[in-house]
């Protein structure tokens, strides 16, 4: 009795995968990923003087919002006429600025943060953003200059 | 033999089965992680809005260093074309945080605790949650850093829920083939229902009509709500025929004159 009960439970669990159509799924937590790929380091000086300076930060983003937004932000002031600026020996004339793919650079001392890329929902987004500081003809930087940026993903609805 | 191969076979299935079932019960606390960065879990965190209505989010740190958390509530700011970005310079004072400040290991994740202290008079709130991750130490340069923003959503209770909507005038925006009719919309109500409808232009230089891309408008904000595109159109004058709708309901009919110069 007991090989026989313990045959048809092995042949119902058997057969039972093997015969029911089973849809394969998943849910997945809405959520916002934002990675910096790499560590991007410069414009601590200006050796060269006058002249246009580059700097280029990887970044690879998942988000499930339908629309989601990278923009830049100054990390250590948010206000004032530091914003956006790299400060050290002196603060530099122009705003850093910054850019995505092929749009044109956005200043970063403005009263909003520029929008730089919008996204629907993606997952492992790569994102370059570049940043840009410009020393005037007249400008002697002095010293050694740091700023926090603030990498910014947002969902862009309320 | 062949008694104890059935046994032994009935209880490899059961323990395949028992085996795929315990699988499909795990914890999924991995699935929100994808690859390195910093992540923030849910991207909109929605409840009833009641006082000491709680939530909560989960920050994952999965960069190869520790990372300096700040975590705050922020109000939105709404643009006229309908962008929001969290305002940095105020923190909503009716959300309170379990915990604003704390340092993440490579690989470790933390709960933050969001409970509205006091429901706003108009019976929701809706606002932006921001997750700031700095390296602990700081260098010479550029240094980056993480901001997540997502979003906390105070719903009023359903005997609370106002719809209401204002029209205002029609605007011309852009130039060329990207030139579009808007209108000014007001949210007089309470929540951020999606605002959509459809649109009816006839005029001297030919007609076209379409539905409105739809778009959440906080309460108590005007927004420019691109209703069609008008790019090619001849210039003269026309009036729009605009019906705006929210939540599936027809809430405004309004028409509006408008010239392309």
């Amino acid at each position: 009795m007991k090989v026989v009960l313990a045959a048809v439970a092995g042949l119902l669990l058997l057969a039972a995968p093997a015969a029911a159509q089973t849809d394969v799924g998943g849910s997945v937590d809405s959520m916002l990923s934002l990675e910096l790929v790499d560590d991007a380091a410069g414009f601590a000086s200006f050796p060269r003087g006058a002249g246009e300076y580059d700097l280029a930060i990887r970044a690879r983003i998942t988000s499930t919002a339908n629309r989601a937004f990278v923009s830049v932000a100054d990390g250590d002031v948010a206000s004032g006429n530091r914003v956006g600026r790299l400060a050290g020996g002196s603060v530099l004339d122009e705003p850093l600025e910054a850019r995505a793919g092929s749009n044109p650079f956005e200043p970063l001392d403005a009263a909003v943060d520029p929008i730089l890329a919008e996204f629907g929902p993606v997952a492992n987004e790569r994102v370059t953003i570049r940043l840009q500081q410009r020393i005037g003809a007249g400008e002697r930087p002095r010293g050694t200059y740091t700023k926090t940026l603030l990498i910014t993903l947002s969902a862009n609805a309320p | 033999m062949f008694r104890s191969k059935l046994i032994l076979g009935a209880a490899l299935v059961a323990g395949v089965a028992a085996t795929q079932i315990a699988s499909a019960q795990a914890p999924t606390a991995t699935t929100a992680q994808s690859g390195g960065g910093l992540s923030v879990s849910p991207a909109i965190l929605e409840t009833t809005a009641r006082t000491g209505a709680t939530g909560s989010a989960t920050i994952t740190n999965s960069t190869n260093r520790k990372l300096k958390l700040t975590v705050r509530a922020r109000p939105w700011r709404q643009s006229k074309t309908g962008t929001v970005a969290a305002d940095r310079r105020r923190t909503l004072s009716t959300v309170r945080l379990s915990t604003r400040s704390f340092t993440l290991d490579p690989g470790a994740a933390r709960s933050v605790g969001v409970r509205l202290s006091r429901v706003p008079s108009r019976k929701s709130e809706y606002g932006a949650l921001e997750v700031v991750g700095k390296p602990t130490k700081k260098r010479k340069g550029i240094n980056v850093a993480y901001r997540l923003i997502s979003s906390m959503r105070f719903n009023p209770t359903s005997g609370a829920r106002k719809l209401r909507l204002g029209a205002g005038k029609a605007v011309v925006t852009g130039r060329g083939s990207s030139r579009a009719l808007a209108i000014k919309v007001r949210n007089r109500g309470n929540t951020i229902d999606e605002v959509g409808g459809s649109v009816d232009v006839s005029g001297s230089g030919g007609g076209r009509s379409g539905s409105i891309a739809k778009l959440r408008v906080l309460p108590g904000k005007v927004v420019n709500l691109r209703l069609i595109g008008i790019g090619g159109m001849k210039k003269g004058s026309y009036s729009a025929s605009v019906t705006l709708q929210q939540a599936g309901r027809n809430l405004v009919s309004v028409t509006r004159s408008f010239r392309i110069r």
